[in-house]
């Protein structure tokens, strides 16, 4: 099923569960969260036209494993926002492909993650004209039998000068049992332009265990509060003041959930 | 009246015997002085009492109201009242001090602490340890001045309200109005609370503010000498020199690091 969405100005939400297509046109300030329910494939396109800011939230509730296809094309002088809040226990491959087109065009693509599963992710933001902004924000705690891959992608065509192209990813985990893989990529064609990166993943601090802990805290307490730490950054960028409590809420009590399992 | 007992006390770290057959017993309500010279075991006795999993008993016994402390983790040791203030406090990113507060409350109460009453004891203490209010909303510890951190120690301290608090060189890195500050902040608890204490320091001037009754000199992994305040006194004075002549005893003098505590290196 397709189904054609025109956001409206301030905050809405859809639910997908039996939609596979998602075609959604962006003209003006909206925030969006999207809640995906139990479903197999996921396709997005998205376009946010001249002067739009467009904030999704992705929120995944779903229960089997499911295939996510997303395309954004970014018209100039527009903003896209995207948050990724991906504690569920499913598996998942995404695949992410944003597409920076006019000038002054910004993207901000930001991902929380808890896996104890298979999580993978490849994702893009191609600067494919002069002045455009693009930046990758990847947070990840991998707990037990969690096999996390992200691909991250930063490209600047040649001739798109001044454009800017960043990223972070990070990935934290309790034990060794568990697989994290972060391919950081930076495809520049120009000169004139700003781009970085920074990687970490990592085992947490035995120091900072035993402090916490020292302080009465079991160690799924611990994890619960460094967890919840770690991946609440993604919930900065939303203005809108009921999404992001919502979504500081919904991280929450995800982390607890899953730390005491 | 909840007691501290340890008897002859033996802790290795890595293999290396530190602490040689330790006998202490320190009652609610008492205020020890734990001196000694550097890199002679006094913040291994506390991080062994404590529960670090970096330091291995391998002899003795250490006892709490009666029960085997070393049957338990360091969290649950924590939860029966036993508190250690660290000479190198943790910096924690991700974690605000104010989350990580109330989860330390709530991990030792049998209901959780509303906010209001958690906002309200934690803005009292605050208070009380003349800190910047800021320092809440802050990520744990990280990049805390030095003197903050300490007052930081001392702020957990009373809000988790322990029966015995053992305090590792507190004293330094706070200002001298400072040390006058946390040093009542300190026999506030004590006195109001008959909060035990084990404070480890350098200097007179802190044991001044405090006022210990009883006094021990760690040399070498062993109490060598205890007494009351006037030995801190004497150690103030004259140093140690006249005490390894006169109980023929030698420091331990690998000066190693001086920055070496909890297994943490700064
Ligand atoms: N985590 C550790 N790893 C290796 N050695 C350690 C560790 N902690 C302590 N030690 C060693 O154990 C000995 C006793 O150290 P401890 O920290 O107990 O001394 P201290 O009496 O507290 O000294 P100071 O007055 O300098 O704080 C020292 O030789 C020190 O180097
Ligand atoms: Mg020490």
């Amino acid at each position: 099923m397709t189904r054609d969405i025109d956001l409206k100005d301030g905050y809405q939400e859809i639910v997908v569960d039996d939609i596979n297509n998602l075609n959604i046109k962006g003209r003006f300030k909206s925030d969006v969260l999207i809640r995906v329910k139990d479903c197999k494939e996921l396709n997005i396109d998205l376009e946010v036209f001249d002067r739009g800011k467009v904030t999704l939230l992705i929120w995944n509730e779903s229960n089997i494993e499911t295939k996510f296809n997303e395309n954004y094309n970014v018209d100039s002088n527009s903003t896209l926002n995207i948050a990724y809040g991906d504690l569920n226990s499913s598996n998942f491959i995404r695949n992410t492909v944003v597409n920076l087109n006019g000038k002054y065009a910004s993207a901000l693509v930001k991902s929380a993650s808890l896996c104890k599963n298979k999580k993978h992710y490849s994702m893009s933001v191609n600067s494919n004209v002069p002045y455009t902004y693009g930046n990758i924000e990847n947070y990840s705690v991998v707990l037990d039998g969690g096999n996390y891959k992200m691909d991250a992608t930063g490209l600047i065509k040649k001739g798109a000068y001044k454009s800017e192209s960043h990223q972070t990813s990070r990935a934290l985990t309790f034990d060794e049992n568990q697989v994290s893989t972060i391919i950081p990529n930076l495809i520049i064609d120009e000169n004139d332009v700003m781009a970085s990166h920074a990687t970490t993943v990592g085992r947490i601090d035995d120091n900072h265990l035993v402090y916490l802990q020292s302080r009465g805290l079991t160690l799924e307490e611990v994890m619960i509060l460094i967890s919840t730490g770690y991946l609440l950054p993604i919930a900065d960028f939303i203005d809108n003041e009921k999404l992001r409590m919502d979504l500081i809420q919904k991280i929450e009590s995800m982390v607890s959930k899953e730390c005491l399992m | 009246m909840k007691s501290l007992v340890i008897e002859d006390l033996h802790v290795e770290i890595d293999g290396r015997e530190i602490l040689k057959g330790i006998t202490l017993t320190v009652n609610q309500g008492e205020i020890h002085a734990i001196m000694g010279p550097n890199g002679n075991g006094k913040s291994t006795l506390l991080s062994a009492i404590m529960g670090h999993p970096r330091y291995k008993v391998t002899k003795g016994s250490i006892k709490f109201d009666n029960k085997d402390l070393l049957e338990m983790s360091i969290d649950e040791r924590s939860r029966q009242g036993i508190f250690l203030a660290m000479q190198y406090p943790q910096e924690i990113p991700g974690v605000t001090n104010s989350d990580f507060l109330r989860a330390a409350m709530n991990a030792r109460s049998k209901r959780p602490v509303s906010l209001f009453k958690f906002i309200k004891e934690l803005e009292t203490n605050i208070d009380i340890l003349e800190m910047k209010h800021d320092l809440a909303h802050r990520f744990l510890n990280e990049g805390f001045s030095g003197g903050e951190k300490k007052r930081n120690e001392i702020l957990q301290m009373k809000l988790l309200k322990p029966y015995i608090a053992m305090l590792d060189e507190t004293d330094s890195g706070l200002d001298v109005d400072a040390i006058k500050v946390v040093a009542k902040a300190i026999m506030d608890e004590h006195e109001k609370n008959n909060l035990g204490l084990m404070i480890v320091s350098h200097y007179e001037r802190f044991y001044e503010l405090i006022k210990p009754t009883f006094a021990h000199v760690i040399v070498d992994g062993k109490i060598v000498l205890s007494g009351d305040y006037s030995l801190v006194k004497k150690i103030d004075e004259e140093g140690y020199d006249w005490l390894y002549k006169e109980y023929n005893v030698q420091p331990n003098t690998q000066l190693e690091d001086e920055s070496i505590s909890l297994g943490i290196r700064v």
